[in-house]
């Protein structure tokens, strides 16, 4: 039985990487199968080369990343589905009920902790207000990277999420977060829960949500 | 081989009576067995049988234990007490499926049958 070299796998390793694999648990599964696969072919007679490309192609176009997506999201639908299990369903009732378009210009110094703050940081373009159970599952409405997390200090969290375009999504008042920074969020991806915001908002359960400009300044 | 419209719904099935039949095993070990028991009649995809098998872990039905082999992460599956029970439940309920399906079906008439 033919058995991979040290630097056969990092080959594969770098290969996966390049192909948008992140580094996670489900990647270092995705590895050892891929090495199993190689293995085999090498066994029947091929060479490395040929063995690899023909184990990567049994995936087919984009199937690692589909499968890293897939084996994630299944592990996170059932979290949530446990957390939420008093609610009776993990499909949140959103009801958008405001858009604005404002157009606040300007920095503060301290660290974002409420909604009016917010306004002072960013150059909004558009400001979506989101009745949400607390507790529900927030989803992520495209896809992109956490850029940064603040903690607000009522305890609850603002995610900053940056897309391929360079646009910022922010969703605040969250609790209970599965995403950390660096984390790469397919579009549909639970990032986290709705916190229950109390005090400055006249009504209790809110949550919000609101793309920059491209380029716009965040939170310094 | 066999659509995957019809394995989509016995992969659990799949899964949780081989883990039964062989104790812990890990993702690839479990594509070549069901490959060698279905004679090349049952392929898993790695799309469909990863997902699945997170998903059973997330359910309690898995628990997992991780070996290194040099760089390479191997993650062994086993089932939990939760999940041998859910073994039997699915294997009985595929076997009436299937006595079911037989009598709906007219006991699998195909065009060779005499």
């Amino acid at each position: 039985m033919v058995e991979l070299n040290e630097n056969q796998v990092n080959f594969i390793l770098k290969d996966i990487k390049e192909k948008g694999l992140p580094q996670s648990k489900i990647t270092d599964e995705l590895l050892d199968h891929l090495c199993c696969g190689v293995e085999v072919e090498m066994d029947a007679g091929l060479n490395f080369s040929e063995a690899y490309h023909k184990t990567i192609q049994k995936f087919g176009p984009n199937g690692l990343i589909h499968t890293h997506r897939e084996s994630k999201s299944a592990k996170e639908k059932i979290a949530i589905q446990k957390k939420t299990k008093t609610f009776g369903s993990m499909v949140a009732a959103c009801l958008v009920f405001l858009v604005l378009a404002v157009n606040a210009k300007g920095k503060a110094e301290i660290s974002p902790v409420s909604k009016d703050r917010i306004y002072t940081h960013y150059s909004i373009e558009n400001l979506i207000y989101f009745h949400v159970l607390p507790n529900s599952p927030v989803f992520a409405t495209e896809a992109g990277e956490v850029s940064h997390i603040y903690r607000r200090k009522d305890g609850l969290y603002t995610i900053e999420l940056e897309t391929s375009n360079n646009k910022k999504l922010v969703y605040d008042l969250m609790t209970d977060l599965f995403v950390t920074i660096g984390s790469e969020i397919q579009k549909g991806e639970v990032m986290g829960k709705a916190g229950k915001c109390s005090g400055t908002h006249s009504i209790e359960k809110i949550n919000f949500l609101f793309e920059t400009k491209p380029g716009s300044p965040s939170y310094e | 081989m066999y659509s995957k419209e019809l394995l989509k719904g016995t992969l659990r099935t799949i899964i949780l009576n081989l883990l039964s039949e062989n104790g812990k095993m890990y993702g690839y070990e479990i594509t070549q067995k069901v490959k060698e028991l279905s004679e090349g009649k049952i392929q898993l995809t790695e799309g469909a049988l990863y997902p699945t098998l997170h998903k059973l872990e997330a359910e309690g039905f898995l628990t997992t234990e991780t070996m290194n082999i040099g760089k390479r992460v191997r993650k062994y599956y086993t089932l939990t007490e939760l999940g041998s029970e859910k073994s039997s439940s699915k294997i009985k309920e595929f076997s009436d499926f299937v006595a079911t399906m037989q009598v709906v079906l007219g006991g699998f008439k195909t065009s060779d049958s005499k």
